[in-house]
């Protein structure tokens, strides 16, 4: 049992992934007036367990869409996804995600939220709470404990967002721009506790973001899309070694991946100059 | 929110700002007492502080007695409102159907002034206890209904969307997130309601009554008892503060505990 081991600065136990298979899945929304657009394009692509996996690309491209649906949040409108061994119709209980805004419950305390879902899941709560206070220990929110969100700094906040998606233990934990609302600054350490924590517990991400380089720094392979109805334009493997310190972003491997990237996007007509 | 809350002035300034509304309220009374002789105003007219206060302490068993008949219509009316007001907020909310058809009728009611009613009221009920309850009730009800629909309106999807990412189902998402996030505009329509529900009541007991403090006013009245109407009126506003209060210190208290 993960609760176990109380001391707060130990390992986290590792998680089994789960493997994703999306099979021609696509969106089409109906607009007010009943126009259908097409959001997403069918998508195929499989996840292996333990993947750590980015999805780039312009606003709009439907790389939120996608991750939704692979999370179950959201119907496909043709094709399926399949998360482990079952077809994706609602949203999976080995899953958990982390979305933009960090959505704490402003009533409750920092262990309070980060157990919510424990409750939700009518799993016991003791049983709980050693693993919610070792990672909390791990992104630094120890001393934290009993303070209310609005009295945390919007990096603190998220953390507690990460902390409540891994006290679960997903085998997928989907992360739907979990850093967008920050500072740059901040954007990075997150990025490392990030890399941190799941060094430990080797389950499958699937991370949407815009920045190229947080894609490429956090990433086994990155999915790149193209604007609106967004279709994978490129699939790119990231074999930079593990672990991985910021230092190896000005490694010549990281921004030959980079530039491949942003290549891509200009191709597309974005990132353009002029 | 934490900015709004009254105890924070309290905090800053913690011995002036617990006592700032009692010296601000006895140097109103103060210039009331001082006034009234000095411009030579007869007691039939504007009686002092002292007077009324005088008059409450001799004829406390007569006003307490009306009290309790007038606290008690306050309070079943506003019951009366909540167990109305609570399953149709939850109609408005939940189904769309709910609130294409009551939601408009429910605007249009308000605009009707309910005290206007109270007349016909006193034709349909009598005189016992059962109009000032149905006033009293029909003129809580509207903030607390407005209350309850805005407060669970006012959530984000994207909370939802959390909820169900969890596997919430819609009964753990109630009672986890909509109902604790929507507390604040829930009480607030309480207090509103309960003022109104006191209006109602002593309204309903003008038009026909034998009682409560509204009875008492109206009889002192056409008696040129000014100083009777005045006590009377002293307490209703008492009453009406402490009901208040009440409901601000339940907020409090379920606030703690959600």
């Amino acid at each position: 049992m993960a609760a176990s081991k109380e001391t707060s600065g130990s390992a986290l136990a590792k998680i089994h992934g789960t493997p994703i298979a999306v099979r021609g899945a696509s969106k089409t929304y109906a607009t007010r007036s009943g126009e259908a657009v097409r959001a997403l394009d069918p998508i195929d692509c499989d996840v292996a367990s333990g993947e750590f996996i980015s999805i780039v690309g312009p606003s709009g491209c439907g790389k939120s869409t996608l991750l939704l649906m692979i999370g179950g949040l959201l119907r496909c409108s043709q094709g399926s996804i399949q998360v482990g061994d079952a077809l994706v119709t609602h949203p999976h209980p080995n899953s958990a995600a982390v979305f933009q805004r960090d959505l704490l419950l402003k009533w409750r305390n920092v262990l309070d939220n980060i157990l919510l879902p424990v409750e939700i899941k009518k799993w016991k709560v003791a049983d709980y709470v050693g693993r919610a206070e070792r990672l909390m220990a791990q992104v630094g929110l120890q001393d934290f404990k009993s303070k209310f969100p609005d009295e945390l700094s919007g990096g603190m906040r998220q953390r507690v967002a990460i902390c409540r998606a891994l006290v679960q233990e997903p085998r997928l934990l989907l992360m739907d721009e979990p850093f967008g609302a920050l500072d740059a600054l901040t954007r990075e350490q997150m990025s490392v506790d990030l890399l941190k924590l799941w060094q430990q517990v080797k389950n499958t991400v699937i991370f949407v973001t815009h920045s190229v380089d947080e894609a490429v720094f956090l990433s086994d392979r990155v999915i790149v899309m193209t604007p609106r109805p967004g279709r994978v334009d490129l699939d790119l493997k990231i074999d930079l070694p593990r672990p991985r310190k910021l230092s190896i972003r000005s490694s010549p491997e990281f921004l030959s991946y980079v530039t491949t990237i942003r290549k891509a996007f200009e191709a597309r007509g974005i990132l353009v100059e002029e | 929110m934490r900015d709004l809350d009254p105890d924070l002035a309290r905090k800053r300034h913690p011995a002036f700002g617990r006592a700032s509304p009692w010296v601000f309220g006895l140097l109103l009374v103060l210039i009331w007492q001082v006034a009234v002789p000095l411009a030579h105003v007869s007691e039939l007219t504007l009686p002092t502080p002292w007077q009324i206060v005088s008059r409450i302490r001799i004829d406390y068993r007569i006003l307490a007695r009306d009290a309790s008949v007038t606290f008690l219509e306050v309070l079943l009316g506003f019951a009366v409102a909540i167990a109305v007001a609570v399953p149709l907020a939850l109609a408005i909310f939940y189904s769309s159907i709910m609130e294409r058809t009551f939601y408009p009728v429910l605007i249009a009611l308000q605009t009707v002034p309910k005290v206007a009613l109270a007349p016909l009221l006193v034709l349909w009920l009598g005189f016992g206890f059962a109009p000032k309850i149905v006033i009293g009730s029909l003129t809580a009800f509207f903030p607390i209904v407005i209350g309850i629909v805005v407060g669970l309106e006012m959530l984000e999807d994207e909370m939802v969307r959390l909820m169900k990412s969890m596997g919430a189902s819609e009964w753990q998402t109630f009672f986890k997130l909509r109902l604790p996030a929507a507390l604040p505009n829930i009480f607030g329509g309480f207090k509103i309601g309960i003022g109104l529900a006191v209006i109602g009541s002593i309204i309903g007991e003008y038009v026909a009554s034998e009682s409560g403090l509204g009875y008492r006013q109206l009889t002192a009245n056409a008696q040129f008892d000014s100083t009777m109407s005045f006590a009377a009126l002293v307490v209703i506003s008492v009453m009406g503060v402490v009901m208040f209060y009440a409901i601000h210190a339940l907020e409090r208290t379920v606030t703690r505990l959600r």
